[in-house]
């Protein structure tokens, strides 16, 4: 503590000071008592030495409440206050002092040279540290909450149940929209699906609101992508197996695969993650004075410099032709695939000089520039350059999907006691 | 953990002899209604099986849907989803032989009849035999000799 | 061995309105009214397995044999299915924990849309050995069932096995492969197409809800909810579990 002291005291700030820290050296204690109280590190000791003081100033009602803000009142007010009091020590505004003030404001009063970021001094609300609430289990009846009690995952049961009738209720739709109200009997071809009597009961209970128009193709959504089962696990508080959780993500997966599946989207999101597509952060560089676009590619070792121009579809390698260069027409395919991705094979006039690598480095390289290069002439190729939507052209199947990625596959180093990569030696018996 | 009490008796006999040692103070909530609605068959792991086998379910019309169908051939698809039961061709021959047969003691002319009945009906039948006389393929002459031997009558030298 | 029956909670909530003993009456909740035997043959219930891959134990429940074929006798059927029912009505009577299990993949959802329809519990896809003999470990609270119906039962034999080992009672669906023997309330019945499970998870949900709407009747009329010259209710453990 008089390090602590000492550290406030002769600390030499740069920036200007709030009046707090020109202190007497009994303000000073008093001033680190008041961390003590605001603050508390990420350990659990410390957290239950904190709050079983407080414990016994609780209420019977507030420790029997299972909403989390009601059975954590002190803590969160005891938070609130010493966030106030920060705020007010670091001169800002108390009402728009944001987690992020609080961080920065640790950091200044109270650095720390531990490595470990989670035993530095943290200020975060109570209900982020502490222990999530366990819910009642049991009724005053005796008999359990949850309708898949005895499975042990009821929780599981439920997102499954939900997913199910979400299925069923879209199955009704399709078939209200395809056959309208002039199915004779409708019964039958209910049947013909294979669902049985079950949908026609479905049928009663679903709602009527969804119109015909909401029948939109519009849900596949690349940029998404489901949990881990770590993360799935989190959100149901159980331990779900490997096997229940591929379950979960097929029913998911089929469900988010129906047509009208943005409807309840809403429910999906809680399930999936935004995933960054790769290619936002390519750059875009501007065209030269002279309309030439200038850009790089790189595949394994090899590098290629890239030049395009608007012109009628010369391409042209270290002072050869394309066809001069590769001879093979995998090669020449991998070098125009972004110009035939957007079918403009006629429009440009490509120079390249390539260096290092092999055959389909450089093929590849050429690649990956041309495509980088292309976007200075247009943003909007990049959208059909991410999803490369081909049709159904292809005749050579190609390394990757996403022409603005860079492949990063090296080859493998050779390890110790083995011949190769992978290739270990030879097993002998004796 | 596991026991093996479970062989001994049934639910309710273990449960009452738990109850009267006193190992147990409560009565569980189905005792009252076990007690008083018992299972018609009280459980026993080990219970035997009554021997024999189940009898065959024939009857009598079964031979003649037996005879109906090498007679004549009739492949009349059934809507299993149609649950009124509307009777095939074949169970309206039965209604007629029923009634046929109980005028006639040949089983042939009830048989007869109850077709000419169907036919009268605006049943068109197309007989088996007949059929297979058509499709016969005509069976060819030996006509293999040393002379115009080839791979076609090889086997008739 | 005493330990498993520990386990077990005792809510003796009976509700005893005045006059009315709902155990006096052989058909309290008219179960009779639910089903007919026209209603079971057509749902196909009499449908048994091929002969060869039948269980003898099933004999006396077996009409005959149809062309290889074994034909469940719905008389039998009809007796035993209106025990259960009675059975079944008379624990949703008294507010028991009724479990449904069926580790079929082609019956999961019906199973688990019929329990949540009558508020009670299923267990579908897998059976967790041990949740009722090991209940203090596998359980946030061991709260047994006081009935387990079983809706497919050669896939779930260690299931019958552990109901029986912790003493409670089972209805079971047995179809001509299965063993009957240590289920408590066997209805012999088809177990494989849909439309005959569909009857049988219609049924038992209906017996179940107009019990519990019984019920609810009964207890508005009640004068006396408290336990007045009855065995004291075991709150401890309840409370223990909040």
């Amino acid at each position: 503590m008089t390090s602590l002291m000492h550290m406030v005291g002769r600390r030499k700030f740069s920036t200007g000071l709030p009046s707090i820290f020109k202190l007497h050296r009994m303000d000073a204690y008093r001033g680190i008592q008041v961390w003590k109280s605001l603050v508390q590190t990420n350990t659990n000791r410390l957290i239950t030495r904190q709050y079983s003081r407080l414990d016994t100033n609780r209420n019977e009602q507030q420790s029997s409440s299972i909403i989390p803000e009601e059975r954590y009142k002190n803590e969160i007010a005891a938070f609130e206050r010493g966030k106030r009091r920060l705020a007010l020590m670091m001169e800002k505004d108390p009402e728009t002092f944001t987690d992020q003030d609080i961080e920065e404001a640790l950091a200044y009063l109270l650095p720390s040279s531990l490595f470990a970021k989670d035993a530095r001094p943290i200020m975060k609300h109570p209900l982020e540290l502490l222990p999530k609430i366990q819910e009642k289990k049991i009724d005053k009846d005796g008999r359990p909450f949850a309708a898949g009690y005895y499975t042990g995952f009821p929780a599981f049961y439920n997102t499954i149940h939900v997913i199910f009738f979400i299925r069923f209720k879209a199955i009704k739709y399709c078939l209200q929209v395809q056959f309208g109200n002039e199915i004779g009997e409708r019964e039958e071809l209910l049947m013909s699906l294979s669902l049985g009597k079950e949908v026609d009961r479905l049928a009663d209970e679903v709602t009527q609101d969804l119109a015909p128009a909401d029948f939109s193709q519009d849900n596949t959504n690349l940029s998404f992508r489901w949990l881990s089962s770590d993360q799935m696990k989190d959100i149901l508080q159980e331990d779900i197996t490997d096997r229940q959780y591929d379950y979960l993500i097929a029913r998911l997966e089929r469900l988010q695969q129906f047509p009208n599946s943005n409807r309840v989207k809403d429910f999906m999101d809680k399930y999936r993650k935004n995933v960054e597509l790769r290619s936002t952060k390519v750059k875009i560089r501007p065209l030269s004075v002279a309309g030439v676009s200038y850009n790089k590619g790189k595949r394994k070792t090899a590098v290629a410099n890239i030049q395009i121009q608007e012109g009628t579809g010369n391409v042209t390698i270290n002072d050869k032709s394309l066809v001069e260069y590769f001879q093979q027409l995998l090669h020449r395919e991998q070098v125009l695939y972004p110009l035939l991705v957007l079918n403009l094979t006629h429009a440009f006039d490509i120079t390249c000089s390539v260096r290092g690598g092999g055959l389909s480095g450089q093929a590849g390289a050429i690649r990956l520039g041309i495509a980088r290069a292309l976007l200075s002439f247009n943003e909007a190729y990049k959208e059909t350059l991410d999803e490369c939507k081909f049709g159904d052209k292809f005749w050579i199947i190609l390394d990757t999907d996403e022409l603005l990625h860079r492949d990063p596959r090296i080859v493998e180093r050779k390890k110790p006691g083995q011949k190769k990569a992978r290739r270990k030696f030879a097993w002998v018996k004796r | 953990m596991a026991s093996r009490n479970f062989k001994v008796g049934t639910v309710y006999t273990r449960v009452l002899g738990l109850l009267k040692s006193g190992a147990i103070k409560q009565k569980p909530l189905w005792f009252d209604i076990v007690e008083t609605f018992p299972p018609i068959l009280p459980t026993m792991h080990n219970r035997a099986p009554v021997p024999g086998r189940a009898r065959k379910l024939q009857y009598w019309e079964d031979e003649v849907r037996e005879k109906f169908y090498k007679e004549f051939k009739f492949i009349e698809p059934v809507n299993l989803y149609e649950t009124d039961n509307k009777p095939t061709i074949c169970d309206r021959f039965i209604m007629h032989y029923e009634q046929f047969s109980q005028e006639e003691t040949d089983g042939d002319v009830a048989f007869a009849k109850s077709k000419e009945a169907l036919e009268q009906e605006g049943v068109t039948f197309s007989r088996i035999k007949e059929k297979e006389e058509k499709e016969a393929v005509p069976v060819k002459e030996n006509t293999a000799s040393e002379d115009n031997a080839s791979i076609e009558n090889i086997f008739q030298l | 061995m005493i330990s498993v029956h520990i386990l077990i909670y005792f809510f003796s909530s009976i509700s005893i309105v005045i006059g009315i003993n709902p155990l006096a009456h052989k058909d309290f909740f008219d179960v009779r009214q639910l089903y007919s035997i026209k209603s079971l043959f057509d749902a196909g219930v009499h449908l048994g397995h091929k002969t060869g891959v039948w269980n003898p134990l099933m004999k006396q429940y077996i009409y005959g044999d149809r062309h290889g074929n074994h034909i469940i006798d719905l008389n039998e059927t009809d007796r035993h299915l209106f025990l259960a029912l009675n059975v079944t009505s008379h624990i949703a009577y008294r507010k028991g924990v009724i479990l449904f299990v069926c580790c079929r993949p082609q019956f999961q959802h019906l199973v688990q849309k019929t329990a949540r329809e009558c508020q009670e519990f299923f267990v579908i896809q897998r059976w967790r050995g041990g949740i009722l003999t090991n209940a203090h470990k596998l359980l946030p609270v061991p709260r047994l069932p006081d009935l387990i119906i079983f809706l497919s039962v050669p896939y779930n034999m260690d299931a019958i096995r552990e109901s029986a080992q912790a003493n409670i009672p089972s209805i079971g669906i047995v179809d001509t492969d299965c063993n009957p023997n240590l289920i408590t309330y066997p209805i012999a019945g088809n177990d494989d197409s849909l439309s005959s499970l569909e009857l049988y998870c219609r049924l038992f949900s209906t017996a179940i809800l107009n019990a519990k709407v019984q019920r609810q009747n009964d207890d508005n009329y009640t004068i006396d909810k408290s336990n007045d010259g009855e065995t004291p209710r075991d709150n401890s453990r309840a409370e223990m579990a909040s």
